[in-house]
């Protein structure tokens, strides 16, 4: 039986086609295929061009909505094989929208094209109170903590739970990465988040270099 | 004018009688409330250094929203940058039916003085405020005045005033006095103008979105910026007008219309009264096009109300060369077979900018001549080829470094591949909520009798275009009726007659309200929504 090609797999990330997704990384993890490799080379390679056609304005929001869905349906079969052969993630990163603000497609865009990237991510949902964000920071340890949102009138919250990450040392183990309609890169260099992106590809790439920057700086803190 | 103090552009402008536009709400993101020094000087500010590059600064130009006047100075108003409104309040013939007065007419007026039987309609817009002297007699309109919502200065949108107002601890009072100063001074300006006493005008009724509606009254607005974006208040408010600061006969009456909630202000049920949706046997849609679009979709038996964040890209803001409806703006777009392209512009002047009717009409056409596909990607000249687009319109598209591909409209004015993407997130979301809401009641398309577009851009706007972009459901286009400024003319008629007022307290308390944001199958409505395309 011809093992299932990955690049095929790939392509139906691209293409949206959720279903093909599910089906044909079950059946690739079934006849032994690397979950890293099924998930590096089937759908990261997928999203990738996803990304990279989105940047350049060949697609729009529903293409990349639809795609991530269709990974999703794969990373279903794929995540809890990669916990159990104990392949850690590439990082972890606690994702919500603020308290006030119900908005999250952006945000639940995101985190789905991180998970595609290998990262574990824990959404805590819409209308986060600092609290929660805290309460998860301490227990999942991420390295990025995400902020998303939509109003002018809920993104002061932002600027609050930073400085209360601040005066609680987390930002000394991890990066802040805010997002959503009524951000700006100078609001976020501003309240002094570490990264800001405008739309879910873009806060992807931004992620992965800023996981690269925590994990540098952790090994020096704790080596 | 003369000013003993500094003075920003804006309130410096409106002395002059000149309306100026703040489409980013001061934020300094979009650069389209430049004004050009041409004597005298002003400070480059950051703002200034950003969004100009150094020839125009050199040359005179300072982003408006930034500028402090603090010194002799002559400016240049450019047409975009500035705010044109004109609403009206309906035609002679809106009671045709009958009145059943809705105000007492006071018995024993002041000895000499005539009989007070005026009053005064204020359509309180996000933007601009509307007033019109109402005969109670017979519900003719005497005389209107129109200015801009003054605050404007505390931001374009109702958004960026809530922000304000939590962020300043008086913000709440200021943005009282504000609309309350100038509805004052409409009515002052209406007596003059209708050549009659203030002491004549018996009643003021003012209709506005919830967070307006607050604001004349003086509540609390910052709960509405917090989800679940409630206010302190829905019902009908009433108070003696003397006591508001207003100059009427010292027993007149004012009230804000009653509100159905979640930004849905009496502004909505005015509009629905005004068309007539909550006394129709069949199913209506309304949609109040704006920055805030509303949509109800009812009949005698239900209404279904909900509010989409559809964004200000058809005022102009993120589109590369948006502007308002002022002269000089492409309004209108065709393409005729051979390829050639014709724009109509406001006032037939030369092309500046495109306003929101424009922009729906060049999507639209770019779309049905192949320039533009179903996705809303904007194909290169040779993939125009391949579709078999006449040389003559291929010739118009452009690669711009930094820019991207755009098409070339009529002189400076091009329409770029992200003007597309801006309008494409704007009618996916409007798109969206029109099919949320069917779904909710169980509606189908073909069951709607008629549609009615109202808000002041909504005037302009060509059904062929809209249906063909997914602006609107594709109805038979004999169905689909622009009503222009709903709201005022729904105040009028609860200004004048009883019935009128009871349909509203009914319309508000019946209203249900549909929350897009969180709703599970959002996501999926609005992704379906965003390609172009007649459904």
């Amino acid at each position: 039986m011809t093992r299932v090609d990955l690049a095929a797999l790939a392509q139906h990330v691209i293409d949206g086609h959720d279903a093909d997704v599910g089906r044909l990384t079950r059946e690739a993890l079934d006849e032994g295929q690397s979950p890293a490799e099924v998930l590096e080379r089937g759908l990261v390679a997928g999203m990738q061009v996803i990304g990279e056609r989105f940047r350049e304005n060949v697609i729009f929001v529903p293409e990349v909505l639809v795609a991530a869905r269709a990974m999703k349906a794969g990373l279903a079969h794929l995540e809890p094989v990669l916990a159990a052969s104990g392949i850690a993630p590439v990082g972890t990163c606690v994702l919500g929208t603020v308290k006030g603000d119900i908005h999250d497609i952006g945000k639940n865009l995101v985190g789905m094209m991180l998970r595609g990237a290998g990262v574990r991510v824990i959404d805590l949902g819409v209308n986060t109170p600092l609290p929660k964000f805290m309460a998860a920071i301490e227990e999942h340890r991420p390295e990025i903590v995400g902020m998303s949102a939509l109003l002018t009138t809920t993104m002061g919250q932002m600027k609050v739970n930073i400085e209360a990450f601040r005066q609680a040392g987390v930002l000394q183990r991890a990066r802040v990465m805010v997002g959503g309609a009524a951000v700006s890169g100078e609001y976020a260099a501003a309240i002094g988040a570490h990264g800001y992106a405008k739309d879910a590809p873009s806060a992807v790439g931004r992620a992965l270099e800023l996981l690269v920057e925590v994990k540098a700086a952790r090994l020096v803190v704790e080596g | 004018m003369v000013s003993d103090e500094p003075l920003d552009l804006f309130n410096a402008a409106a002395q002059c009688d000149i309306w100026t536009e703040q489409p980013c709400g001061a934020r300094t993101v979009c650069g389209k409330c430049r004004v050009r020094v041409v004597k005298g000087a002003a400070a480059v500010t950051s703002a200034d250094t950003r969004l100009l590059s150094a020839a125009e600064r050199a040359d005179g130009w300072r982003i408006g929203c930034q500028l402090t006047l603090d010194r002799e100075v002559t400016l240049a108003v450019p047409m975009q940058a500035r705010s044109m409104a004109a609403k009206s309040f309906g035609g002679d013939d809106l009671f045709a039916d009958g009145i059943q007065p809705n105000v007492q007419i006071p018995d024993g007026a002041s000895p000499g003085a005539p009989d007070a039987r005026f009053g005064v309609a204020v359509d309180v817009g996000t933007t601009s405020l509307a007033a019109a002297l109402i005969d109670l007699a017979d519900g003719r309109v005497v005389a209107t005045t129109t200015r801009v919502n003054p605050q404007a200065r505390f931001g374009a949108d109702v958004m960026s005033r809530i922000h304000f107002a939590q962020e300043q601890a008086d913000g709440n009072a200021q943005l009282r006095a504000s609309v309350t100063d100038a509805i004052g001074a409409m009515i002052a300006a209406l007596t003059v103008q209708g050549g009659i006493s203030a002491e004549e005008v018996m009643a003021v009724a003012c209709a506005g979105n919830a967070t307006m509606t607050h604001g004349v009254v003086g509540a609390d607005v910052t709960s509405l910026g917090q989800a679940p974006y409630c206010g302190s208040f829905t019902d009908e408010r009433r108070w003696r007008a003397r006591d508001g600061g207003w100059p009427t006969h010292a027993e007149g009456m004012a009230w804000t219309l009653p509100m159905v909630g979640h930004h849905v202000g009496g502004d909505t049920v005015a509009a629905i009264v005004a068309c007539g949706v909550d006394e129709s046997d069949r199913w209506q849609l309304l949609i109040d096009l704006g920055t805030n679009t509303e949509v109800v979709l009812g009949c005698r038996r239900t209404l279904i109300a909900t509010s989409t964040a559809a964004g200000p890209a058809f005022e102009g803001a993120h589109i590369a060369h948006g502007m308002r409806a002022a002269p000089g703006a492409i309004d209108r777009v065709h393409i005729m077979k051979d390829g050639r392209l014709i724009v109509g512009t406001v006032a037939n002047l030369p092309a500046c900018g495109i306003c929101g009717s424009g922009l729906i009409d060049a999507v639209a056409e770019l779309h049905r001549a192949g320039v533009i596909a179903a996705s809303g990607y904007l194909r290169s000249a040779v993939e125009c080829g391949e579709q078999g687009v006449p040389p003559q319109l291929r010739e118009r598209i452009e690669e711009l470094p930094g820019v991207g591909r755009q098409v070339r409209l009529d002189g400076e004015v091009t329409l770029t591949a992200q003007d597309i993407r801006e309008l494409q997130l704007v009618k996916g979301s409007i798109a969206a909520g029109i099919a949320l809401l069917l779904r909710h009641a169980h509606v189908g398309i073909e069951q709607i009798d008629a549609v009615y577009i109202a808000g002041m851009f909504g005037t302009f706007v060509r059904t062929s275009s809209a249906q063909a972009i997914g602006l609107v459901p594709a109805v038979d286009p004999e169905r689909v009726h622009f009503v222009g400024n709903a709201a005022g003319v729904g105040t009028r008629m609860v200004l004048v007659d009883a019935k009128a007022r009871r349909r509203a307290e009914q319309v508000a308390q019946r209203c249900e309200y549909l929350e897009l944001a969180g709703h599970a199958a959002y996501e999926d409505a609005f992704g379906a929504a965003i390609p172009l395309g007649a459904w």
